[in-house]
């Protein structure tokens, strides 16, 4: 197998075991299905240009994260001020998530205000409640930020919070 | 809901998948890195274009155009885009690249270095793109276009874009990059971050100001390059450029010859003939060969009348009633009262042509030039004016012989006489003298030529060779056009009040229009390369053509002349003078 062949396995590989991790951030940052389609696309493009740096560094988990939520904050900033459409926060599209796979309303509701919820967090904080929820450690979480474990702390006690009292509302 | 629960709750999303499978997706990603650099290479090229475009334009105008305003302006246009290039290069590399997998925050904090270099770029477009290249395309333009009401009008357009290009900056900085900073600043530092301030006022009045200081700059920069530079340049290449140019016309309009003199900066520094003094013939022009200048001759009579006026001999309101007094009863009233400034104006109502009879006996007439003259205007005088006196300009050959024979009852000297010793002698026009050049039966001088059915045809010297000696005030001198170029030199510094013979009182006399544009034997008429008013007359005895041009804002004349009356006359002589004027004031 020659180096580009393993490459191509090596990445597919990669794809293959955090596709999940990708889909939920892209579901973070914007609820529409074919922009979820298109930021998708945008991290994997990412990934491949980044592969080079992947290969020295051993904290895989940490330079997926970074460069996934890296794309995505700047793709829905480039929504933005391109004005095309303001990605989150459309309850029709909400509704496009699909149901929870046992099939219970109540589940699949509570998903849907735990994703209206997010959305309503800036940016950081979206990232840090993800990577939380993704059950990584305030290193690991500070490593992916690129700020200190105790503002970590803080960033997720005031997002925890906000979650919290909107999450209450919604229900 | 506690943490676990929470935690639960995400992985148990039902998750869509992507709509490419993985494998597909490795082409598709090949495919786009391939297109990522084609796009990059091509964004660069697409910023850069323009100022690329605008480099390679104004270096071509540089190389064509030799006058010191219109070459600096297009070094500032040149360095100006090529700064332009250089400074986005370097503002735009200080963010070093982004690397795909930075941490979260320090993603956002370059992106805020970029949006902060980018507010400056955008905030400070007056000092580096704005002012320089309108400063430079503002001296090209008067470089290239002397005249105030385009320049002010091009000024306007120059402005009105500046500023609208200043104000769509600011926009950008206010609508995109300023809450684009804000978002990224709140993000970084949500405790300590104040909101975002009220939209800046965009401070258009002081741009405005600043803009109309370069462009008011660039008017002082011309009029001082415009009193250093010399008005006019040599063409080195100019001489042979002439001797070519002319042959071409002489072929071109099959005329017989065609001679020229140019005056720069009160010299004559070219003259030139082409050509043969009679058709068919081989005797060759020389620069020394004299043409008939006709109605050239009109500025003459005005010029002298000028200096008699000074002498004191004749004032510009004196009356043909005070001149011929004791004859006053065989003139009709209403030319009583009509002054030698109107006649030399064209505006004493005598009518453009004499009557029929009139004028066959001017052809019949002997005796001198003095008694032709007399007889001729006792006969106009007698009949009524064409037009009330005053009233209407008619252009008439026999107005100005009134006025001559006014010159020489007030001097008590035949107008030839005033003429040789008032205005040839000074100026040193030896060539010239009255009626046709060339002397009876000799193909000395060149002949005059008419139309005739197959070719244009010469007229021996003779009776026939010129107009009655009777109408000689209002076109019978013929000279060199050294000598043409001498008188035109003379009438050049005149106007320039560098002039001698005359005040400048009485030059100013001379070349200021009276009602439209014919001023006392000029025409008056504004003309661009002439970066105002230029004095011109042409004439002809309908065998010879002349035409004289003095700019006196550039301080040049020119003068053609051809030695046929026919259709291809005029067109010749204009293509000739139009051709000389383009080669010494480029």
């Amino acid at each position: 197998m020659d180096s580009e062949s393993q490459n191509d396995a090596q990445f597919l590989e990669l794809i293959g075991q955090n596709r999940p991790k990708l889909l939920k951030i892209c579901r973070v940052y914007t609820w529409n299905t074919g922009e979820q389609d298109d930021l998708y696309q945008e991290i994997l493009f990412q990934l491949w240009r980044a592969l080079p740096s992947f290969k020295a560094n051993s904290h895989a988990n940490t330079w997926l994260y970074r460069v996934a939520l890296n794309t995505a904050i700047t793709f829905v900033r480039k929504n933005k001020t391109s004005r095309m459409r303001v990605v989150p926060c459309d309850t029709e599209e909400l509704q496009q998530i699909p149901a929870h796979p046992t099939h219970d309303p109540d589940k699949t509701e509570q998903i849907r205000e735990l994703l209206r919820a997010i959305s309503q967090l800036n940016d950081l904080e979206k990232a840090a409640i993800t990577l939380f929820l993704e059950d990584l450690g305030y290193e690991e979480i500070a490593s992916v930020m690129g700020i200190s474990e105790g503002n970590v702390g803080v960033i997720l006690h005031r997002a925890k919070k906000k979650l919290s009292t909107l999450m209450k509302e919604l229900a | 809901m506690n943490d676990e629960a929470l935690k639960k709750l995400w992985q148990e999303q039902n998750l869509v998948e992507p709509a490419l499978p993985s494998e597909q997706q490795i082409s598709a990603l090949k495919q786009r890195m391939k297109k990522l650099g084609r796009t990059l290479f091509w964004r660069d090229i697409r910023e850069n274009i323009g100022a690329v475009f605008t480099a390679v334009i104004f270096s071509f105008y540089f190389c064509k155009f030799d006058a010191f305003l219109v070459r600096a302006g297009c070094v500032i246009v040149v360095a100006s885009a090529l700064f332009n290039i250089l400074y986005l290069f370097l503002k735009k590399r200080v963010p070093p690249k982004l690397h795909p997998d930075e941490s979260v925050t320090e993603s956002l904090r370059r992106d805020l270095q970029k949006t902060n270099i980018e507010i400056g770029l955008l905030r400070s477009v007056l000092w580096w793109y704005v002012l320089p290249g309108t400063f430079g395309v503002m001296l090209f333009y008067l470089g290239l276009v002397q005249l105030l009401t385009p320049a002010l009008g091009f000024a306007t357009i120059l402005v009105s874009i500046d500023l609208f290009l200043c104000w769509l900056n600011e926009r950008a900085v206010d609508r995109r990059l300023m809450p684009l900073k804000y978002e990224i600043e709140a993000l970084l530092d949500p405790d300590n971050h104040p909101a975002p301030p009220e939209p800046e006022k965009k401070h258009m009045t002081s741009k405005l100001l600043v803009i109309l200081a370069t462009v008011g700059l660039c008017f002082f920069v011309a009029k001082v390059v415009k009193a250093v530079e010399p008005s006019v340049k040599l063409t080195s290449k100019a001489p042979a450029a002439i001797d070519e140019m002319l042959a071409r016309i002489v072929a071109q309009d099959k005329i017989p010859a065609m001679s020229i003199a140019v005056v720069v900066d009160g010299k004559i520094v070219a003259t030139n003939a082409v050509g043969v003094r009679k058709y068919g013939g081989t005797e060759k022009v020389t620069i020394d060969d004299q043409f008939h200048l006709g109605s050239v001759t009109k500025s003459m009579t005005a010029t002298v009348a000028a200096m008699l006026v000074e002498q004191g001999k004749i004032s510009w309101t004196t009356t043909i009633g005070e001149i011929f007094s004791s004859s006053k009863g065989q003139i009709n009233g209403e030319y009583h009262n009509v002054t030698l400034e109107q006649l030399l104006a064209q505006r004493g109502g005598v009518p453009g042509n004499p009557p029929n009879e009139l004028w066959r006996k001017a052809w019949l007439a002997t005796g001198s030039a003095a008694e032709q003259r007399l007889a001729f205007i006792k006969g106009m005088l007698a009949e009524k004016p064409e037009a009330k006196p005053g009233t209407k300009f008619i252009y008439s050959n026999q107005g100005y012989t009134i006025a001559g024979v006014m010159l020489e009852k007030a001097s008590g000297k035949t107008w030839e006489n005033l003429m040789q010793t008032m205005l040839f002698e000074p100026l040193g026009m030896k060539s010239a003298g009255f009626g046709a050049p060339a002397t009876l039966g000799k193909v000395d001088q060149p002949w005059g030529h008419k139309a005739g059915l197959l070719n244009i045809e010469p007229v021996p010297p003779g009776p026939a060779a010129d107009n009655p000696l009777a109408i000689s005030p209002a076109g019978a001198v013929h000279c060199s056009m050294e000598d043409l170029a001498r008188y035109a030199a003379f009438h050049l510094a005149g106007e320039r009040g560098e002039g001698k013979l005359l005040k400048p009182g009485s030059f100013k006399k001379l070349h200021q229009a009276v009602g439209d544009d014919y001023a006392l034997g000029w025409m008056v008429l504004s003309r661009g390369w002439a970066k105002g008013n230029a004095l011109m007359h042409n004439g002809s005895n309908t065998m010879f053509y002349v035409v004289v041009w003095i700019a006196p804002e550039r301080n040049f004349a020119v003068v053609v002349a051809t030695n046929t009356g026919s259709d291809k006359a005029f067109p010749a002589c204009d293509a000739a003078a139009s051709e000389l004027i383009r080669q010494f004031l480029q």
